[in-house]
């Protein structure tokens, strides 16, 4: 009990948790010593840049590959896992993105089965889908080289309020906890009904289980709050590294930002323009 | 399908920033950004966010005599924990929980699976203040470690997921559920609570998308989509709220307790601002096809000659052919439908005082 309260990726090899990432966020190389409002600043404007590309320009899109995977290698970090949760996250995304060719105006290229498929509605799905991924990724290395708490202080430090980076840190501290009580109820209910239950005992177990689970994190909750109370905490996290960004986050900084204002302007029309 | 159907997974309705454009995700996140302050205000001024409903209150004699934890005395119309709203840790610890009650699942369907999403329960139980910081906090750990949704159109989900459903969700439970529970009002009160809560959120998600520009879904079909497949989700969310405050009110009494009558003025305010924003939405999906009787006048070749069209002759329409000139078609049917019923509703306030004075 006392290991998980202060390790809470002490079970971190379950599934669940692996595909998460965060354990990633341990390691030592040079872009997981940066600050995190650099990052965090950083990541954001690269999505900006990503998603305000027009709609049709899909090859220009790849240039902007170049800074993930540049922070990838120098975390040391495999693309792999990266590209499978991509994959696991894309459904919802394919779905909408699906519809374009046959709804977006323009040049007709094929007409099966009655319904027409156009040139831009093509090219605006395949952007769609490569910005997905070029995000994505962009988010992922955020996540894998920044340990949760930092990664909180740092869009504490981009502007995000400070009520909601608490709520998010205690989310985030319990988060682990209560999933594994959750999948242990969970597991208790499926070997007791060797996996099937009639829809209606499905039911009225599911409704007992969340009651009960709640009922008991409420209780946890309080003691926490109390326990918390008594440690003098006001509803505000204090940290007392003060470290400030040097020469590293300014080098950072630049390349970064010049490579994403290079794509920007080779997406807008590069040398030709 | 995965997100709303499936174990372990969010919701459905997590927008992708790919599927936004800046003219919706800048508002949506200064939208959000004040909405969530509105809130935090709220809760730091005076703790007691469930009175946002309604008017002062009133002691019905059944105060008990303990004392909750931050000194306060607990009164019968606010729930036990309404002392805790200020407490950032037990609310930590309940947005932990809505994690965990995602896994578990049960079935809706056969092949299907459905799980709690969450954010009316808490709007019931916390208020809707509180509940709409928590679920935004949710929304940004589903952001950073689940990857659900993206951090542009984070404001977005925000209003989809969290505001608008806590607030709807309150709005109609307290509509409907008086200050004592009957047997049947506790189950219809969270049921609809939670249904209408999830179908506000599910029915601005294909506004959002569609006034981005970037997939091309037409309005029309997207919303019948959305809605059917959320027709379903909030259905499972209705039953499962019922069933969790069933559950939570056998082992807590005092915990969950019914909504007070709102003030006639405050429904009012509350329905007519759905109204308009129902009106307003709708006018502009209707304006791209033409409805029943124009479609009949067309088809059957009929041609109103000048002198009945309206446009002119001794009655002038006030907004001919629902639009406002100097306008462009989207908007001016827009602000038209806004107009019609603001229109309506001052109509129907003029007769409802009329019949009344008569009683």
């Amino acid at each position: 009990m006392l290991r998980h309260h202060f390790h809470p990726f002490a079970f971190r090899r379950k599934k669940t948790v692996k595909f998460l990432f965060d354990h990633l966020s341990q390691g030592d190389s040079a872009v997981h010593a940066l600050d995190a409002r650099a990052k965090a600043a950083v990541t954001l404007v690269f999505t900006v840049a990503v998603v305000s590309v027009p709609n049709h320009a899909v090859g220009p899109l790849f240039f902007f590959f170049a800074w993930p995977a540049g922070m990838m290698a120098a975390a040391r970090l495999s693309p792999l896992p990266f590209l499978r949760r991509a994959l696991v996250l894309s459904p919802l995304i394919v779905m909408v993105a699906g519809f374009n060719p046959f709804f977006e105006a323009g040049h007709v290229v094929a007409r099966p089965l009655g319904l027409s498929i156009t040139l831009e509605g093509l090219l605006t799905s395949a952007g769609i889908a490569v910005k997905f991924l070029a995000c994505l990724v962009a988010l992922l290395v955020l996540v894998a080289t920044t340990p949760f708490p930092a990664l909180i202080s740092g869009i504490r430090g981009i502007g995000v309020p400070g009520f909601l980076t608490g709520q998010v840190s205690f989310i985030y501290r319990y988060l682990f906890i209560l999933l594994s009580q959750a999948r242990s109820m969970k597991r208790a209910r499926d070997s007791r009904s060797f996996g099937w239950m009639g829809p209606v005992a499905a039911f009225h177990s599911a409704a007992a289980i969340l009651g009960f689970l709640f009922v008991r994190t409420l209780k946890k909750g309080e003691r926490v709050q109390l326990a918390m109370a008594l440690r003098g905490f006001a509803g505000r996290f204090e940290s007392l590294e003060e470290r400030r960004p040097g020469a590293a986050e300014a080098l950072f900084l630049f390349l970064s930002l010049a490579l994403i204002a290079f794509c920007f302007w080779m997406v807008r029309g590069g040398i030709h323009a | 399908l995965k997100g709303g159907l499936g174990p372990e997974k969010g919701f459905v309705m997590h927008l992708a920033d790919q599927l936004l454009s800046a003219k919706v995700y800048v508002p949506a996140a200064a939208a959000a950004a004040l909405g969530l302050s509105l809130c935090a205000a709220r809760i730091r001024r005076g703790d007691r966010a469930r009175e946002f409903f309604a008017g002062a209150p009133e002691d019905d004699g059944q105060s008990a005599a303990s004392v909750t934890p931050d000194g306060g005395v607990p009164r019968a119309d606010r729930p036990y924990f309404a002392g805790w709203e200020r407490s950032s840790a037990l609310m930590g610890v309940m947005g932990a929980f809505i994690f965990a009650a995602q896994m578990i699942n049960f079935p809706i369907l056969p092949g299907t699976t459905g799980h709690l999403c969450g954010g009316v329960l808490l709007a019931i139980l916390f208020g809707p203040c509180q509940a709409s910081i928590l679920m935004a906090s949710i929304l940004v750990v589903q952001c950073l470690i689940f990857q659900d949704g993206g951090l542009l159109a984070l404001g977005a989900n925000i209003i989809n997921m969290g505001l608008v459903p806590c607030f709807v969700g309150t709005f109609v439970y307290h509509l409907i559920s008086p200050s004592r529970l009957s047997k049947g009002r506790a189950a219809a009160a969270p049921f609809l609570a939670a249904f209408c809560g999830v179908m506000a959120g599910a029915f601005l998600v294909p506004f959002e998308v569609c006034f981005s520009g970037v997939a091309a879904i037409p309005l029309g079909s997207f919303l019948t989509v959305m809605l059917g497949i959320h027709a379903l989700i909030a259905f499972t969310e209705g039953v499962i709220t019922v069933a969790v405050l069933k559950a939570v009110r056998r082992l807590y009494p005092r915990q969950v307790i019914g909504g007070r009558r709102m003030s006639r003025a405050a429904a009012a305010g509350l329905l007519f601002a759905t109204a308009l924003v129902v009106g307003g939405g709708l006018s502009v999906l209707a304006s791209h096809s033409p409805d029943g009787l124009e479609k009949a006048v067309t088809v059957s070749g009929y041609v109103p000659s000048q002198q009945e069209s309206g446009a002119s002759g001794a009655f002038h329409a006030p907004l001919p052919d629902y639009s406002v000139p100097g306008l462009d078609e989207t908007l001016s049917s827009a602000v038209a439908g806004l107009a019609g019923t603001a229109g309506c509703f001052g109509i129907i306030f003029i007769l409802l005082r009329f019949a009344g004075k008569k009683r």
